[in-house]
């Protein structure tokens, strides 16, 4: 090797380690400021709504929760029984969410599927519904959590089979899919809510249905905690997988990974995780598609970085989407789902573009 | 490491693709798959790999039956590059790369310093080092294609298939690819290609099999494959065949046969 070649490989090298080394510290960059942001919006929410109550009676009471000595502090109740336990569950549901979504586009190879969008909220929201309507919760609360999975596992099915038997996972075969479930969830809701004989649990079943955090309590948090952190842990243990699912599945199976094993682990997961949520929160559309794209976008498609981003993300866009419902302009109450689709559906609208776009470059 | 297929019969959607085949993957040789479009040579590269299960017969490496091998265990054995890369992972080449070493990885373990240099080593193989930053979406198709290889040779297995690996290069990138083959056949891997151009098949290939209508029609060295007559009845054309300057049969197509195919004349051939 000429001198000339060796100075150009170490040059070369070392340039190869510089830029690596940069693209390293601004991902993990990018992740702590994501931490920060969404530890400052959790606080911020604790702050804000009908009552305003200032950042150093917020730390004052957590402070007071957290040693477990629940004495008089002014507005000391609001925080610990309605936001605290809100504002948990809004990050827990948000981190879920976009965990799904961004699983569920591995799984679909399809940048347009979403638990809201693919009808898999859907699925668990009938199932979650029959529960509320038919009073099936009198066995134990877990039966709610328990039949929203079913829903949604019976939703993640029917897709994966179509989409088999069209030999066909283009966005725009899922999205149609996504449409009939839709509907047909839509009318099997309807009809059991229309058939209930209490107009009390009638109307609760409607609000909730829009995705909403409003009566969310610590008792909501502590069903659906366990399924859905372990569904999110679990997919995060396994970004090798989904990182050489992006590769195809002939050449995920190539390399060693056993693409239907992981298929059928992501289909339980994502269904754990969707039907958890939605049981106490009823259907929040767009968390799943919005946090996992914008993180895209900053850290590039590699699941080791994507998926705490979005879940940090989806947190924080939950959190910040209550928050924002609570302060409604007007006085009243927005639901939840309403400030995320008001969001979500332009960059929905984006993406497809933008997928259109692709396609039409790749033809 | 030996690549043995025995007796393979092949469907997809209840449709035989594949009768009856036997092949062996020899370590240190290129064995080229020739044939027309349809005659089912990435069939074949794929049950080899292991990626379908056939209807009837088995594939073998060194001994140990494919399907009863681990996932891990048959990629530390086999490796493939699919036809189609186009793929649009947004990782950068050597994360693309450091994917091959998927199969020598323990689950949850960090990437040892080796992996990385095993990774880097098989980007600059295939003449890539200085792409290994780049993001993948923004390479070319041929581009792609090399990393891809790279990715293939970075899992280190005792046998490499790849399906047209070439198609998408041009003739300096060609002959990259080709190069590689024959060091890491050298080096003692057995290596597969499925190719279309037969000139490139004849030159580069230590051996060819012919497929036709998803049976093995002919195999042996390029000298005693490419001859008119198989020409003839397996492509459905007129072409002389010479000796290039290297000495390898060449191949000039003259014209097309308009008449169908003589039924015997297959048979013959098989």
């Amino acid at each position: 090797m000429l001198v000339a070649d060796i100075v150009s490989e170490v040059s070369r090298s070392a340039r190869d380690d510089g830029a690596r080394t940069a693209r390293r510290r601004r991902r993990t960059g990018i992740l702590f400021a994501l931490a920060g942001l969404t530890a400052v919006v959790f606080v911020v929410s604790l702050c804000l709504g009908p009552v305003p109550i200032p950042p150093g009676d917020v730390g004052a009471v957590l402070a007071r929760a957290l040693g477990g000595d629940s004495g008089e502090v002014e507005n000391g109740l609001v925080i610990t029984q309605l936001r605290l336990p809100r504002a948990l569950l809004a990050l827990l549901a948000g981190a879920g969410l976009a965990v799904a979504g961004a699983a569920m586009q591995a799984f679909f190879r399809n940048p347009l599927a979403e638990p809201g969008v693919t009808g898999v909220a859907s699925g668990a929201a009938v199932g979650a519904v029959a529960v509320i309507v038919l009073g099936a919760g009198a066995i134990g609360a877990w039966t709610l959590p328990a039949a929203a999975f079913l829903g949604a596992v019976t939703v993640l099915v029917v897709i994966q089979l179509v989409v088999l038997a069209a030999r066909d996972r283009s966005p725009v075969t899922v999205l149609l899919l996504g449409i009939a479930l839709n509907a047909f969830c839509g009318a099997v809701t309807g009809a059991i809510v229309a058939n209930a004989d209490d107009s009390q649990t009638v109307r609760g079943a409607l609000f909730w249905l829009q995705g909403d955090l409003t009566s969310a309590s610590w008792e909501d948090l502590a069903l659906v905690a366990a399924p859905a952190v372990i569904g999110i842990v679990c997919v995060c243990g396994m970004v090798r997988e989904l990182n050489a699912l992006l590769l195809g599945d002939e050449t995920a199976e190539s390399m060693g990974v056993s693409v239907a094993r992981i298929r059928l682990a992501l289909l339980v997961l994502t269904s754990v995780i969707v039907g958890s949520v939605v049981a106490v929160t009823g259907v929040i559309g767009f968390v799943g598609l919005v946090a996992p794209h914008t993180v895209r976008l900053l850290l590039g498609s590699d699941h080791r970085f994507l998926l705490p981003g979005a879940a940090m993300l989806g947190g924080l866009f939950l959190v910040a989407a209550d928050t924002v419902a609570r302060l409604a302009p007007g006085g009243g109450s927005w639901q939840t789902g309403i400030v995320t689709a008001l969001v979500g559906a332009p960059v929905f609208v984006v993406l497809v573009l933008r997928t259109r776009d692709i396609a039409r470059r790749a033809a | 490491m030996s690549l043995v297929a025995r007796d393979l019969d092949v469907e997809l959607d209840r449709r035989r693709v594949l009768s009856g085949v036997s092949l062996d993957v020899h370590p240190g040789e290129v064995l080229g798959l020739i044939g027309p479009n349809g005659a089912g040579k990435s069939t074949l590269l794929r049950a080899l790999g292991g990626l379908l299960r056939p209807a009837a017969g088995e594939v073998a490496v060194d001994g140990s039956r494919l399907a009863s091998l681990r996932p891990r265990e048959r990629a530390a054995r086999v490796a493939y590059v699919a036809q189609d890369t186009a793929a649009a992972a947004d990782v950068t080449a050597i994360e693309l790369v450091l994917m091959g070493r998927y199969a020598h990885r323990r689950r949850l373990s960090r990437s040892p310093g080796s992996d990385e240099e095993i990774a880097r080593h098989a980007l600059d193989a295939v003449g890539s080092a200085h792409l290994a930053e780049r993001a993948v979406p923004s390479l070319s198709g041929g581009e792609r294609q090399l990393v891809q290889i790279a990715r293939a040779l970075a899992q280190r297995a005792g046998v490499l298939l790849l399906d047209e690996p070439t198609s998408a290069l041009d003739v300096h990138h060609q002959l990259r690819v080709f190069e590689i083959l024959r060091t890491r056949a050298d080096a003692g891997v057995g290596v597969a290609v499925v190719l279309h151009d037969l000139n490139d098949a004849s030159r580069y290939c230590d051996r060819l099999a012919v497929l036709h209508a998803g049976r093995l029609v002919a195999h042996g060295p390029p000298q005693n494959v490419i001859t008119p007559e198989l020409i003839a009845a397996v492509y459905r054309i007129d072409a002389t065949v010479d000796a290039d300057v290297f000495g390898y049969p060449h191949i000039h197509p003259i014209a097309q046969h308009r008449a169908p195919r003589p039924a015997a004349l297959t048979e013959r051939i098989a």
